[in-house]
């Protein structure tokens, strides 16, 4: 397949996006069994019984077991539908940082993770968010789709704090299917990573969760006196940068990103900790063998 | 603490400005760097957590503050010289006696005199004692400069207002019991006096020195018009020394030698200043190294030749006393007759052999054996039995004449009333000055040329070069040690050789100068020119290595109190190490 580049994406991205398809297929038909949505309803495959309730379908019901058993049960089928796949990429103005930024990196990542749903007939969406949904882009299907993805994505700019409670929970109180729900941020909100979190948790979404950090973040290269601006809200902290104090800084963004793997692990959450400087491709392949992306 | 160059308001102020500065400084320092963070959220995390919240976080941020404030403080009080005093016993009274012997102003190898050593260590004496019961200065004047005070700053005033002067010293008397005394005093000069108690502190440095010890200008007894001048130059420095003495006249006549000297040896050589023309003379000791140059020079005088008209007034028209006049080479010489005889304006002396003008002469005249006349003394007889048996050798008119074999078959009894006389037999008066009398100096010997051998006499050109010279003012100086110089009474207009004034103090009705330098003084008493030679001269002073302090235990070591600038300028040095070890490390900011 031939690439054309799209703004912000490159000749090479594209060719490491079509090595990544063709891994892709072999880990998708190693998982495909599995699948098939949970939920119940129109399929062919018999699933299982239940009481009938005022207002069921008729035609599930099973007569000859009313028949034998004089009660009326209702037939239930597993419904065989496509993923849905929510790729939530932070375009807060933290994610500008870095150098590439973080924002650059987060959208290759998105980038390649649609193309493989997208290569595997998922519905695959892409919403930008910082302290609300900035933009959502139309689901999406099939592997042509993939350079109205590559156009969504080049159009996200920085801007904005990071509130995910507030994005999920925009994005959880529409109508949205249950599906996989991945989170692409560096996870900085002041009030908590865990509460957006949480929100698409009780919204019983599958949540896999990357974090990307700027080399910056983890090796500050400051020292001594220095007024610290906060990208996102302007605020200003004079601070005197010491040995010890990057050191202390250091230990509290290990903290930080052992805070966010523990959640994970707590709430059955997927997670993949990324740095700027390592080779994406390198990361959705650990994605894959995490073997939660394509459930 | 006390500073030496700074006042306590002075210190402070430099204390408060060097903060301020340092202050100002430090928060100029403190203009952050402004670097844009993706989120400071983790940052604000470790803040309000970690260690910069921490108690010693916030005394390291003060750390270099206070680095800064200290060393800049160390440096800025440094200046000011501060003491530590030590306390010395009881409330006793502090006595600082400083030796002002012409010795002390011989240079160290610092370049500084003892003198301004002995300046420096009373100031560290006085900064260094705690004295309740007050402080006082003395010198070896004899003089007790300042009252028992507690006004350092007096006590300061009057030390600055010391100086070494030629002379014996003498230790002065302490008015005050139980006093502690130092003495400061470089110990070469003996000073009687001083108490058994007294601490001798030792500002003795061993120096080179080559002085003029002696220096005299003399008639030459077998010239009646030269001049001799002995000079004597001695070496009391450790090492030999190659010295080059020069004689210089202020016609430009030089005469130059070289002599070499061992250590504590003399070199002597009279010279015949035949061809100096009158005037200053001066010699000078060269030798490399001279620490004393006080002693480097002497002055002397030498009476100008020639041009004074001489009138003879004499019957004897081929007598020793014409042709010793004639032969004179700096007389112009006019011979008359007692009838002939008139006052002349052109005369500047005259001579009366064997008469007397009957009015007193408005110039000086010498006469011999002269009649009776009322401006005369007047004649009470005649003594036969002759034989001078006393003289003034010390007058300018009988120098370096023998009279005491004088054959004189007779001469006049005279009334010596109002006059001088300079030499007489028994109780007869034979030369005689009057000084009074007349307008002029008249020197009348009472006994005529024919009544003795005193025209064949060795001593008689002598004596008329003596008059003539005395007449015309122009005599050898007197010499003079340096220090206070006494002129004669009436003295005025003293300058020295340079032609600069002298100021005079009348001490008993006579005017007296100080002189410290070598130098040839000239003064006007009654109309005559006066002149006067001051010189070091004096081999005990020229012996400036002589010191009584040598010995071990002879000094002592001025009281303890310590001089801080160095200390403090080593704990500015060591703690601008320590902020440049700590800024390295983040420790400080």
């Amino acid at each position: 397949m031939a690439w054309t580049a799209v703004a912000g994406f490159d000749e090479q991205f594209m060719r490491k996006l079509e090595y990544l398809a063709l891994v892709s297929k072999r880990f998708s038909g190693q998982f495909k069994a599995e699948r098939r949505a949970r939920k119940l309803g129109s399929g062919l495959e018999f699933a299982d019984f239940r009481g009938y309730v005022p207002g069921d379908d008729f035609r599930h019901l099973d007569w000859k077991t009313y028949l034998r058993l004089g009660r009326l049960l209702l037939r239930l089928y597993e419904e065989e539908e496509d993923l849905p796949i929510y790729l939530f990429v932070d375009c807060s103005q933290s994610m500008s940082y870095g150098d590439p930024s973080k924002l650059e990196y987060a959208k290759h990542v998105a980038a390649a993770l649609c193309y493989i749903g997208l290569a595997n007939l998922d519905r695959v969406r892409v919403i930008a968010y910082a302290d609300g949904i900035r933009n959502e882009m139309a689901p999406q299907r099939g592997r042509n789709q993939i350079f109205r993805v590559f156009q969504f994505l080049s159009e996200i700019d920085p801007g904005g704090q990071t509130h995910g409670r507030e994005a999920f929970k925009m994005f959880c109180t529409g109508s949205r299917r249950r599906g996989l729900a991945v989170v692409i941020s560096d996870f900085f909100e002041p009030n908590g990573f865990e509460y957006g979190l949480n929100l698409l948790r009780y919204y019983r979404h599958d949540v896999f969760l990357v974090q990307v950090a700027a080399h910056e973040d983890l090796h500050p290269d400051l020292r001594g006196q220095v007024e610290m601006v906060d990208s996102e809200t302007m605020r200003t902290r004079d601070l005197t940068v010491t040995q010890t104090l990057i050191e202390a800084y250091r230990r509290e963004m290990e903290r930080f990103s052992e805070d966010i793997r523990r959640h994970s692990v707590k709430y059955q959450l997927g997670y993949v900790r990324t740095v700027t400087d390592f080779p994406f491709e390198d990361l959705i392949l650990q994605v894959f063998r995490q073997g939660r992306f394509l459930k | 603490m006390t500073f030496l160059n700074l006042s306590p308001l002075a210190a402070a102020l430099l204390a408060a400005a060097t903060a301020a500065a340092v202050l100002a400084l430090f928060f100029l320092k403190l203009r952050h760097r402004r670097i844009v963070v993706g989120s400071s959220l983790l940052w604000e995390r470790v803040l309000r957590d970690g260690p910069a919240h921490s108690l010693i976080e916030r005394l390291r941020r003060l750390l270099s503050l206070l680095l800064a404030l200290a060393i800049a403080l160390l440096i800025a009080l440094s200046l000011g010289r501060p003491w530590l005093a030590a306390s010395e016993g009881g409330p006793r009274p502090l006595v600082i006696v400083l030796d002002t012997s012409e010795t002390m102003r011989a240079l160290t190898s610092s370049g500084r005199t003892r003198w301004e050593a002995a300046v420096e260590v009373a100031e560290g004496v006085l900064a260094a004692s705690v004295s309740p019961a007050g402080v006082m200065a003395a010198d070896t004047s004899g003089l007790v400069r300042t009252p028992l005070t507690d006004d350092h700053a007096e006590v300061r005033g009057a030390i600055a207002r010391m100086r070494p002067f030629p002379g014996d010293g003498r230790f002065p008397e302490i008015p005050v019991a139980d006093a502690r005394v130092y003495f400061i005093t470089d110990g070469v000069r003996p000073t009687p006096g001083v108490p058994d108690g007294a601490a001798r502190v030792s500002v003795f440095e061993a120096a080179d020195n080559v002085g003029v010890t002696a220096f005299e200008i003399a008639d030459d007894p077998t010239s009646p018009s030269g001049y001799r001048a002995y000079v004597e130059v001695a070496n009391y420095s450790p090492s030999a020394k190659r010295t080059d003495v020069v004689l210089a006249g202020v016609g430009g006549q030089r005469i130059v030698r070289t002599a070499d000297l061992e250590p504590g040896g003399a070199w002597s050589e009279t010279f015949d200043l035949e061809g100096f023309a009158g005037g200053g003379v001066q010699v000078r000791a060269r030798a490399d190294s001279d620490r004393f140059p006080a002693d480097d020079e002497a002055f002397g005088y030498l009476p100008a030749r020639g041009g004074l008209r001489v009138t003879l007034v004499t019957d004897d028209a081929g007598g020793h006393l014409r042709t010793l006049l004639e032969l004179a080479p700096e007389v112009e010489l006019n011979v008359t007759t007692p009838a002939a005889f008139e006052e002349s304006a052109t005369a500047d002396v005259y001579v009366f052999d064997g008469t007397a003008p009957p009015a007193p002469p408005r110039r000086p005249s010498l006469l011999f054996g002269p009649p009776d006349a009322e401006w005369l003394p007047r004649i009470l007889g005649r003594d036969t039995d002759i034989r001078i048996s006393s003289w003034d050798d010390t007058h300018p008119l009988m120098r370096f004449v023998p009279v005491q074999d004088l054959g004189i078959d007779g001469a006049a009894v005279v009334d010596p009333e109002g006059r001088t006389v300079v030499a007489s037999s028994g109780g007869t008066p034979l030369i005689l000055i009057d000084e009074d009398t007349g307008p002029a100096e008249a020197v009348v010997v009472t006994f005529g040329l024919d009544e003795s051998d005193f025209a064949l006499h060795l001593g008689f050109p002598i004596f008329v070069e003596n008059a003539l010279r005395w007449f015309s003012g122009e005599t050898l100086p007197e010499n003079r040690r340096l220090g206070e110089i006494e002129f004669p009474e009436g003295a005025e207009g003293i300058r020295r050789l340079n032609g600069t004034p002298l100021e005079a103090v009348i001490r008993s009705g006579r005017p007296v100068v100080q002189v410290t330098d070598p130098d040839l003084l000239t003064a006007t008493v009654d109309g005559h020119r006066y002149r006067l030679a001051a010189n070091l001269t004096d081999p005990e002073t020229s012996n400036i290595n002589g010191t009584s302090l040598a010995d071990a235990g002879a000094a002592t070591a001025p009281p303890a109190g310590n001089e801080l600038w160095i200390p403090m300028l080593l704990a500015a040095t060591l703690l601008i190490a320590l902020e440049w070890w700590t800024y390295h490390r983040r420790v400080t900011l």
